[in-house]
């Protein structure tokens, strides 16, 4: 079930409720221990409700994962560790390769050999199976590492695995970061209502109102490239990266909101990256939880930086290319990877270069305009379904009416609260960082702001077919 | 903490009640549809509240008045008004996401400056099979030389043709009255429930039965004897009727036009046309042209898919530019 549906409302508020009893005087008088037990179990229960509504066949997927994970751990301390930390990360690598990429070889194996399409495999890609499997795998390493003990406790390791809110699009949790919330009294409130929901209607605006309104702009344009002046194409290049913003932001928020609403803290997964000035920033303020996670255990692991120029670009090269081949099974993702991977190369190449660039407002609006207008170009690789296309809306944008309202308003509301975010930011004497608009919703002030914030959700949103586009990731 | 729960509660209701007063506000001006009423003329199924400002920011941006007879036009009607072009057809015609002035009937209104008076009761739903219905009663009540019927596709179940000639159809309902016609007046409401309650609505499943997957002799012979009752009709009253077909057109990956009719069904329409005494124009080149030739989008808007959807302003230009030839040079 989508976030965006009256049948998730409906399952949430059940949800709510059924944590709100434990709350109960009743409840009060069971030891701490089995409260804490009773509330996970509830939501345990929740999170497989909750995926198998998709596919209830996965739910046996996830289940087998976090099994492997769990027992994989426990088995840290014993002589034969390094079996386990093996089988610990082979396990769901293979899982995720079989039912990801399998085909995906095969076929591109086929083509280059001139084989007939033979040996691929009837399966469905389950939703959300990067983002689960990464998260098992994390546990499975930072235990071996010695970063945290091994969880004896299976329904806590499969809650951490499952958790609904951040389930099927993220943010990757690392287990350091939510196990401990665990071991606390956390549930809901009347504190973690006010944010929670207020942080799920500001990402549900973002996705329905935003994303979803400039989808369909961008399917049409790419649907048929050739009829769109170039200035449509342009336009469709620079929205097509708000409406992957706002989709994915917008989905984190809502996963953010929910988490809150039940007394848990999601880490924040964006953090204003229109504003970055190269691509390396991009990437800290990009789906953070997927460059951390590709950081700690792939760049490091590799040797980062610590072993030479030529062996960090190579470094920086993979680390980008597997991170375009974990957003999909097809060589656009692969490409886009790769192409990220070698701006980074020469972002670094180029450091002796940059140290002579004065420091100043110019030269960061610059920077923010070229890096921007960079990714927005390489999001056009990302966004097509073959190179071929990608290259003939390349092409044309550079070779001739329609414009399109959504992708405006889209392009000036997000770089509108990045300039918010920025003042704010410079007023406070920190970085620049995003924050949530949230407003008090103890005064009649903010409940008329927030009533009529909702009201403007549901009139604007888009009520056709809108999958979260990492879903399928 | 009762005193507490109950103050706040009172807060949130006086709260929202502020807030569904601007969101009102806000849909006065995004989404604002008058409630439509049975026709009691039978010239069309149903009509507008007359008079009533209305607006449309859900696709494409429109705002206007509905006139004294309660359609989207820009002229006002009384009963004995000189009409001499009369145009029916459905949403595409009604043009309701297009500027009043900019949709076929004013447009072509300015290409007979003043010669011939024009007058669209083009509405939503009216899918041929129900302008066909109606056409009878719309001739007798507007008495004009040329009927113009947009024909937005050409596939129509021979079952509900068959009905129109049997005079069978089922009415599309209209919900007016009492309680439920002040809820429709309250713009907010309205579109709330048309976005999330009413996707299934009446006017949109006429609209969709009469979309088929049959062709052939059954098709044929069912459109024969609808044509038949037309010419029939038209000949009565001394007028030319049009039919036109205005085909959805869509570019793919190349630029090039997709078309979506069927094989034969074209052929059926003019030769069956022409036997009774019809004219059917056909604007599939032209649309064809204007994609692949000038790179003009016909259907879709800014604030929607560019391609898809109802016809535009550049649409309704060119449907009007055919008809006005057609009329005045016998073009077609």
């Amino acid at each position: 079930m989508l976030f965006n549906s009256f049948t998730f409302l409906i399952f949430f508020a059940l949800v709510c409720a059924a944590m709100a009893l434990t709350n109960l005087p009743v409840f009060s008088a069971i030891p701490r221990e089995k409260r804490l037990r009773v509330r996970h179990i509830i939501l345990l229960l929740a999170s497989y409700v909750f995926y198998g509504w998709w596919n209830w066949l996965c739910c046996f997927l996830m289940l087998g994962l976090t099994l492997v994970a769990h027992l994989c751990a426990l088995q840290m301390g014993r002589p034969w560790r390094k079996a386990a930390l093996a089988a610990g990360v082979a396990v769901p690598l293979l899982v995720l390769g079989v039912f990801k990429y399998y085909n995906f070889f095969v076929d591109s194996f086929c083509a280059v050999f001139g084989i007939s399409r033979a040996g691929t495999l009837r399966i469905i890609l389950p939703v959300g199976i990067s983002f689960y499997t990464f998260q098992s795998l994390s546990y499975t390493i930072d235990v071996s590492r010695g970063k945290l003990k091994a969880e004896t406790d299976f329904v806590k390791t499969a809650l951490y695995v499952a958790f609904f809110p951040q389930l099927v699009a993220g943010p990757i949790v690392k287990a350091g970061d939510f196990l401990p919330q665990l071991e606390e009294d956390r549930n809901i409130s009347l504190p973690n209502l006010e944010l929670g929901v207020q942080y799920f209607v500001f990402g549900l605006f973002k996705k329905v109102v935003i994303a979803d309104n400039i989808a369909s702009f961008i399917d049409a344009v790419h649907s048929a490239p050739a009829a769109y002046s170039a200035g449509t194409l342009l336009l469709a290049t620079y929205a097509y990266f708000v409406q992957l913003y706002c989709d994915f932001s917008g989905y984190s928020d809502m996963a953010v909101g929910c988490a809150k609403c039940l007394g848990y803290e999601l880490p924040r997964n964006f953090d204003i990256p229109y504003i970055s000035r190269n691509v390396g920033e991009f990437w800290r303020r990009w789906h953070i939880s997927l460059s951390t996670w590709l950081t700690e255990y792939l760049y490091f692991p590799l040797g980062g930086s610590r072993r030479g120029e030529g062996r960090t670009y190579l470094n920086l090269f993979i680390i980008m290319t597997v991170c375009g081949l974990w957003h999909g099974a097809a060589w656009t993702f692969v490409l886009w990877g790769a192409l990220l991977g070698v701006a980074q190369c020469v972002y670094r190449f180029a450091a002796p270069l940059r140290k002579k660039l004065p420091k100043s407002p110019l030269v960061t609006v610059i920077s923010v305009f070229f890096t921007y207008t960079f990714i927005c170009f390489s999001a056009v690789i990302f966004r097509a379904s073959s190179i071929g296309e990608a290259w003939r809306i390349i092409v044309y944008i550079f070779t001739l009416h329609e414009g399109s309202f959504w992708g405006v308003f889209g392009l000036i509301t997000v770089w509108g609260a990045h300039i918010a975010a920025c003042i704010r930011s410079k007023k406070l004497g920190v970085p620049p960082t995003g924050y949530y608009p949230t407003v008090n919703l103890n005064s009649f002030t903010g409940l008329l702001i927030f009533f009529t914030f909702v009201g403007l959700t549901l009139s604007l949103g888009y009520t056709g077919q809108s999958p979260f586009i990492y879903f399928q990731f | 903490m009762k005193a507490k729960a109950i103050n706040w509660l009172l807060k949130a209701l006086l709260a929202g009640a502020a807030a569904f007063v601007l969101l009102c506000l806000f849909c006065a001006l995004w989404y604002k549809v008058p409630v439509h009423y049975t026709n009691p003329d039978g010239a069309t199924e149903y009509k507008y509240e007359p008079n009533t400002f209305y607006s449309r920011g859900v696709e494409g941006f429109a705002m206007g008045r509905t006139n004294s007879d309660g359609f989207p036009e820009l002229l006002d009607y009384a009963p004995g008004d000189r009409v001499d072009v009369l145009l029916l057809g459905s949403s595409h015609l009604e043009g309701y996401s297009v500027p009043p002035e900019k949709n076929a009937a004013a447009v072509l209104g300015r290409l007979f400056d003043g010669e011939k008076a024009v007058y669209s009761i083009a509405m939503a739903g009216h899918t041929f099979p129900y302008c066909a219905k109606h056409l009878e009663k719309a001739l007798e009540v507007y008495r004009p030389q040329v009927a113009v019927i947009e024909l937005a596709s050409l596939s129509y179940d021979p079952a509900a043709m068959d009905a129109v000639t049997d005079g069978t159809l089922p009415d599309i309902p209209s919900h007016a009255g009492g309680f439920v016609t002040l809820l429709q007046k309250l713009p907010f409401l309205r579109h709330m429930y048309n976005k999330y309650f009413n996707r299934g609505n009446d006017v949109v499943k006429a609209a969709a039965v009469m979309e088929t997957e049959v062709s052939g002799a059954d098709f044929d012979a069912s459109l024969a004897r609808l044509l038949e009752k037309l010419g029939e009709v038209s000949r009565a009253r001394g007028v030319k009727t049009i039919l036109v077909h205005v085909p959805t057109v869509v570019p793919d990956a190349e630029g090039h036009a997709v078309l979506e009719v069927k094989p034969g069904e074209r052929e059926s329409f003019q030769r069956l046309s022409e036997e009774n005494g019809l004219v059917f124009l056909d604007l599939t080149e032209r649309f064809v042209s204007a994609l692949e030739d000038d790179h003009e989008l016909l259907f879709g808007f800014a604030n929607t898919a560019p391609g898809h959807g109802h016809i535009n302003s550049r649409g309704h230009e060119l449907f009007a530019e055919a008809v006005y030839g057609c009329i005045e040079n016998g073009e077609g």
